[in-house]
């Protein structure tokens, strides 16, 4: 069996595995188009924090594809033609297929903004060459501006930090990680940052640019030596949607990872799969939801049968030392707890747990994230324990008692 | 594979298991050492239900999802079915944390991943939780 996949990333890692596991003789190719192969995008902003080496970008290894006898070819893929089942790449050439994985993933989204052209030192904060560009431009005396203050642009804000202090975010809401958190949490790490000495503007948008400043919405100039242009992401759905794929945001598929073209799978931030919190199909563009739904996908393109119904929005990260972790959507009735600096919020509706968000002590999240993706009703749960800290002390001694003694 | 497996009923909630995970992993010979004025972050934890304790660490799943969810690659299965952590390559993000459903993974003292290794990584090479527990609440074996 002949496997194509589109992409390189953490989707076509979980892909590869995935066929790994039951085709052991699979024969793969994968098409990426970056410089650095298979490495892992979160990890950039550590890698300018310090915290990682430029070596453990490649999360998996620099040797993976070779490791695992997958053919990786450094080609951009131009068009799909699902009759015939082949891939044509940048180099004219065409691939045939058996089974096709399209991972492409995501792109930052800039809107066109007037006197962007005249700007030299801007780099969006998507790649690990971005990363590599922003360490070899910023010094200890750069002013640094960072349009978005989503999780993109303070991880950003907190990896440049390390080179330098003089740094200004700004966003057009009025609040840091506006879709990420609620207005409360907001605050607690714009205080974080405001603490570090990082400059926030809210509220407030760039009008238009000059080579080394920026016109904000109020009049105002901010003058800069290097802009981060973190204004979010957008699903890349092409060349699939010009092969006649359904798309809506992105490239719709079903439980299975299928796509609506014949032999062609999909998963990662390019898709929109099924969210086991709203029951409806969403773009998550997660780090762990293209990993495991690259992995469904690849087992079902040999020969599983297998369903992906258990994802679910979720983030864990740190800012400047202080952990953020949050799961599921902010809807329902909610219940809150403050303790010094840890601040918890739980979201329970008609009966089942919705989402979290906890600052500061995140232990035992997962306690709380099984519940979320499983759909456990909390009419199963001791709540006064659950609400508390949460353990497997919340599940009744029968469900504990056969976790604990059986292989899982 | 042999996995720890927990009987709750046999549980005395003494925490031994706790002090002699700490001192297991410490690669310090004397426990008092190991342990007296240290952070103790076991990989074992003894928690509290109504009328009853239990020992909880990892299960040692066959399909870890903390391993799907790591975003730096420290996280692994080793060829023996144990999901070890790379202290080196591990940034503390608590994406592993976020996940298990068993609550069995922490973030240490130095920001890292902390998980039970079955002691296959330290010195004694087998579950000292499972050895020193007094009334066998804790065992090791193929199941
Ligand atoms: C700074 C940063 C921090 C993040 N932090 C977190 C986090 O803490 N937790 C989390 O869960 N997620 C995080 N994310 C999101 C996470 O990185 C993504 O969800 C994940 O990378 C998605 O993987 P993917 O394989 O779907 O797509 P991508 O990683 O976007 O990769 C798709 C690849 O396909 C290539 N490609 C596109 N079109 C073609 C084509 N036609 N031919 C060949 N190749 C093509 C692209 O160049 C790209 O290399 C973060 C992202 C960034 C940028």
């Amino acid at each position: 069996m002949k496997y194509v996949l589109i992409g390189g990333s953490i989707a076509c890692y979980g892909a590869i595995i995935g066929i790994k596991s039951l085709d052991k003789n699979a024969d793969i190719t994968v098409f990426g188009d970056e410089n650095s192969p298979l490495y892992s995008r979160p990890l950039i902003s550590y890698f300018l924090e310090g915290k990682t080496s430029k070596e453990n970008l490649a999360f998996r290894g620099a040797d993976f594809y070779c490791k695992n006898g997958v053919n990786n070819l450094s080609y951009k893929i131009t068009a799909i033609n699902p009759e015939l089942k082949t891939v044509k790449a940048e180099n004219g050439k065409n691939y045939p297929y058996d089974k096709l994985f399209f991972g492409t993933g995501s792109r930052p989204f800039v809107p066109p903004i007037q006197g962007l052209e005249k700007v030299k030192n801007k780099t969006c904060f998507y790649t690990a060459d971005d990363a590599f560009r922003l360490k070899k431009t910023l010094n200890a005396d750069s002013r640094l501006l960072i349009v978005g203050a989503g999780l993109i642009g303070l991880k950003c804000a907190e990896g440049c930090y390390h080179i330098t202090k003089n740094i200004t975010v700004i966003d057009l809401q009025t609040r840091v990680l506006p879709t990420a958190t609620t207005p409360k949490v907001a605050r607690i790490l714009e205080n974080v940052l405001t603490e570090k000495g990082i400059t926030q503007r809210l509220g407030v948008s760039v009008n238009s640019f000059e080579e080394n400043s920026a016109v904000l919405s109020t009049g105002e100039k901010i003058p800069f030596d290097v802009v981060v242009l973190a204004m979010g992401v957008r699903p890349v759905t092409e060349p699939l949607a010009s092969a006649g794929a359904l798309t809506s945001r992105g490239i719709i598929v079903d439980e299975y990872m299928r796509t609506s073209v014949p032999d062609v799978f999909s998963a990662g931030d390019c898709a929109e799969s099924y969210d086991a919190v709203s029951g409806e199909k969403r773009l998550l563009q997660l780090f762990p939801s293209a990993y495991n739904g690259g992995l469904i996908a690849g087992k079902n393109m040999a020969g599983a049968n297998e369903s992906f119904l258990t994802d679910v929005a979720l983030n864990s990260t740190s800012f400047f030392g202080l952990r953020f972790t949050s799961c599921g959507s902010y809807d329902g009735e909610l219940i809150e707890t403050e303790n010094g600096t840890d601040y918890k919020a739980l979201y329970i509706k008609n009966g089942l747990l919705n989402g979290y968000i906890l600052v500061g002590n995140t232990d035992c999240a997962g306690i709380y994230t099984n519940i979320i993706s499983h759909r456990i009703p909390l009419k199963d749960t001791d709540n006064k324990l659950l609400f508390g800290s949460p353990s497997l002390a919340v599940y009744d001694v029968a469900t504990r008692n056969k976790l604990l003694s059986e292989k899982v | 594979m042999k996995r720890i497996y927990v009987n709750e009923k046999w549980c005395l909630g003494c925490h031994l298991c706790e002090y002699f995970c700490v001192y297991a992993n410490s690669g310090i010979s004397d426990m008092t050492e190991a342990i007296k004025n240290k952070p103790f972050v076991p990989r074992v934890n003894v928690e509290c239900a109504e009328n009853s304790t239990f020992a909880v660490n990892c299960r040692q799943c066959e399909n870890p999802i903390c391993v799907s969810a790591c975003i730096s690659g420290a996280l692994s299965k080793n060829d023996d079915g144990i999901i070890t952590v790379d202290k080196s390559k591990c940034v503390g993000c608590g994406s592993c944390v976020m996940v298990c459903p068993f609550g069995a993974i922490s973030v240490d003292g130095n920001g890292v991943a902390n998980k039970c290794e079955l002691c296959f990584s330290n010195s004694f090479g087998s579950p000292l939780c499972v050895t020193h527990c007094p009334n066998n609440a804790i065992v090791f074996e193929e199941r």
